[in-house]
């Protein structure tokens, strides 16, 4: 997900760094990447010893002018532990962005699912905050945990400007499965059911909490063999469905910087 | 609890209000930081008069959207998560001061009623305890909207109450009413009736023979028990209703008729040894024996009469047989013709009584003697009921 907005708005024209925050370092895979040693992950950024280099790779050359990711990986069960020893501790990241900063219009964050702590470094970096979500009842359950998780930490890290949500976007939707249409209140062919009241709905809770829920982004083959590839989807099947998706999203996220 | 099912209320149901909360620390945050600068004295005429116009805005949207009420003062605890947990008492004593010279301003902020409908403090701690000590009975108040499903929330609390075995009996009778009046509208203005429409449900299912499948039908699924409901025979969609909610809940309705909606019946002043001191539910019952009918005294006698042995039942911890015992005693003692025991069934109590269940090594015997007593008990119940004791 993270790979393909990056792409998709450096695409635009305008300079992108993506983040890695996982443990995982899966952008290793989806981005085509050898695996980075600690000193070129994204663990350096919690170091003290930080110069202010930053590890960029640039991804995709070929195709944009400025992508560049830090990549994560198992460096940073280390930087773990240096959040917690550090005197700032979740906003040692934000820190580090502000002493020394980045040459890029969007910086993207992609953190793992588990909140502690990268998600509260994080937060405590961020703008804005956008939620992907596969439309299922775990991951609606995490999600809801999700948000008052962070109206929660936002008050607690008394975070200023507070970091905002973009949106929420549903990914990975099978119209085929009756569980992702219910929870989004829509039929087989996408259109909203009427009959299902809008308070059922995953989108309608999360637009009564005033938040913007972007247009569902479905499953698609494309992004399983995308990521095989190494390719953003864009590349990997360009103008297809399945990259046109992200069309909405980009066009908020470029509106945000073009306003600031 | 797999008999409720998972819906997006529920799964959303605090967001709201982490989300509402949110809103208002920071509004509220706000405001303090300018009311710090208002005393610093470095703001003009003009801007303070905006200032204060937008805390009458803040305190009217919030008035508006939950309506201004007066709240007892005494319904009122105070938020368990208060970050501040010590307000010297000079400064409460400031503001009582301040409330008896100026009266109350702006009404505090409270959360919803809980089930044991006493509200909790969002802001206006000092403002609360303030007028504890000069004896105000009530203050203005606004309730923080909750955007949450009401009805699923509150569902959730009864489940929570029941598993953690932390609800009264006393508070699932009251909870029960009112979340049957929230999920069945037809029953909202009418919840006072709902005990006696279980118990007419209840004893013609048993003159049927058919109470003794609720045991099964109670920790069946959803659907089955819905079927259940439908076709078992109830008079109407009201005693279809009840029947609902409860195996809903996976509650028997056989205890809840005997056990748990008699307390509802209770003498007020057991009610509020009940909320007040944890009076025990079966001893609270058997106290409400010693009433103005059973002792053949006036309302005030027989109330002062069960305040007394509600006392020595609290303070000398009784066990409950003491409590019978002491309950038979007073009976005895204001009137003793009311009371000419019958032989036989003071020896059938003495071998109940006496008798050790786990000596039961036939399990058949023992689920005979279960229906027995079970009957027995749903029958003495009714004949309460109708005596109204």
């Amino acid at each position: 997900m993270a790979v393909h907005l990056a792409y998709a708005v450096a695409s635009r024209g305008y300079k992108v760094a993506l983040i890695e925050l996982d443990q995982s370092g899966s952008l290793r895979i989806f981005a085509g990447l050898t695996k980075a040693i600690p000193e070129r992950s994204t663990a350096i950024l919690f170091q003290k010893k930080f110069d202010g280099i930053y590890p960029l790779v640039p991804l995709w050359s070929d195709r944009v002018k400025a992508l560049f990711a830090i990549q994560g990986g198992e460096a940073l069960e280390q930087s773990t532990n240096e959040i917690y020893f550090a005197a700032r501790r979740y906003y040692i990241l934000g820190d580090c962005l502000e002493k020394y900063s980045l040459d890029a219009d969007l910086i993207v964050f992609d953190t793992p699912a588990a909140l502690e702590p990268m998600g509260l470094a994080a937060l405590a970096a961020s703008t804005h905050v956008l939620v992907p979500i596969k439309p299922e009842y775990k991951d609606t359950g995490g999600f809801a945990g999700l948000l008052e998780w962070y109206y929660n930490k936002i008050d607690e890290l008394k975070l200023k400007p507070e970091p905002e949500i973009l949106g929420f976007v549903p990914t990975r939707v099978e119209l085929g499965k009756a569980t992702h249409r219910n929870i989004l209140g829509i039929d087989e062919k996408g259109s909203k059911r009427q009959e299902i009241e809008p308070t059922q709905t995953l989108p309608g809770q999360i637009e009564g909490l005033g938040i913007h829920c972007f247009p569902y982004i479905r499953e698609s083959n494309y992004f399983l063999s995308a990521s095989g590839a190494g390719l953003p989807v864009h590349l990997y099947r360009p103008g297809c469905e399945a990259s046109k998706s992200f069309d909405p999203i980009v066009t908020k996220l470029v509106q945000v910087m073009v306003e600031e | 609890m797999a008999a409720v099912k998972v819906g997006m209320g529920q799964l959303f149901g605090d967001v709201g209000q982490a989300q509402q909360l949110h809103k208002l620390r920071a509004q509220l945050e706000q405001l303090q930081a300018e009311n710090e600068r208002l005393k610093t004295g470095v703001l003009d005429e003009r801007t303070k008069a905006t200032l204060e116009q937008q805390v009458e805005e803040l305190t009217a949207q919030l008035a508006q959207a939950g309506g201004e009420h007066e709240i007892a003062v005494a319904l009122i605890e105070s938020d368990p998560n208060q970050p501040r947990t010590a307000i010297a008492d000079p400064i409460v004593r400031e503001r009582a001061v301040s409330l008896q010279r100026h009266g109350q301003k702006t009404p505090i902020v409270l959360f919803p009623p809980q089930m044991n409908g006493r509200y909790a403090l969002f802001d206006g701690e000092i403002r609360w305890r303030a007028a504890q000590s000069i004896g105000w009975k009530t203050l203005r108040a606004v309730i923080v909207p909750n955007t949450s499903d009401e009805v699923e929330k509150f569902e959730g609390q009864i489940v929570t109450g029941i598993h953690s075995q932390k609800l009264h009996d006393l508070d699932l009778a009251n909870a029960l009413l009112h979340l049957i009046g929230m999920q069945h509208s037809h029953l909202r203005e009418r919840r006072w009736e709902i005990p006696k429409i279980l118990n007419t449900a209840f004893r013609r299912l048993q003159r049927q023979g058919k109470h003794l499948q609720l045991a099964q039908i109670r920790s069946a699924p959803e659907e089955e028990q819905q079927q259940w409901i439908e076709t078992v025979g109830f008079k109407d969609a009201q005693e279809q209703a009840v029947f609902a909610t409860l195996l809903r809940l996976q509650l028997n309705p056989i205890t809840i008729n005997n056990v748990v909606f008699p307390l509802l019946n209770l003498a007020p002043d057991l009610k509020q040894a009940i909320n007040a001191e944890g009076l025990d539910a079966s001893k609270a019952r058997e106290l409400n024996r010693l009433s103005s009918q059973q002792l053949d005294v006036g309302e005030s006698e027989a109330m002062s009469i069960r305040t007394q042995a509600t006392q020595q039942v609290l303070k000398q911890k009784h066990s409950l047989n003491q409590v019978k015992e002491l309950v038979e005693q007073l009976i005895e003692k204001y009137s003793p013709k009311s009371h000419s025991r019958d032989s036989a069934i003071v020896k059938f109590t003495k071998t109940v009584r006496q008798l050790d269940v786990q000596m039961i090594a036939n399990l058949q015997d023992l689920e005979e003697l279960e229906k027995v007593l079970q009957e027995k008990l749903a029958q003495i119940e009714a004949w309460r009921n109708q005596q109204g004791t």
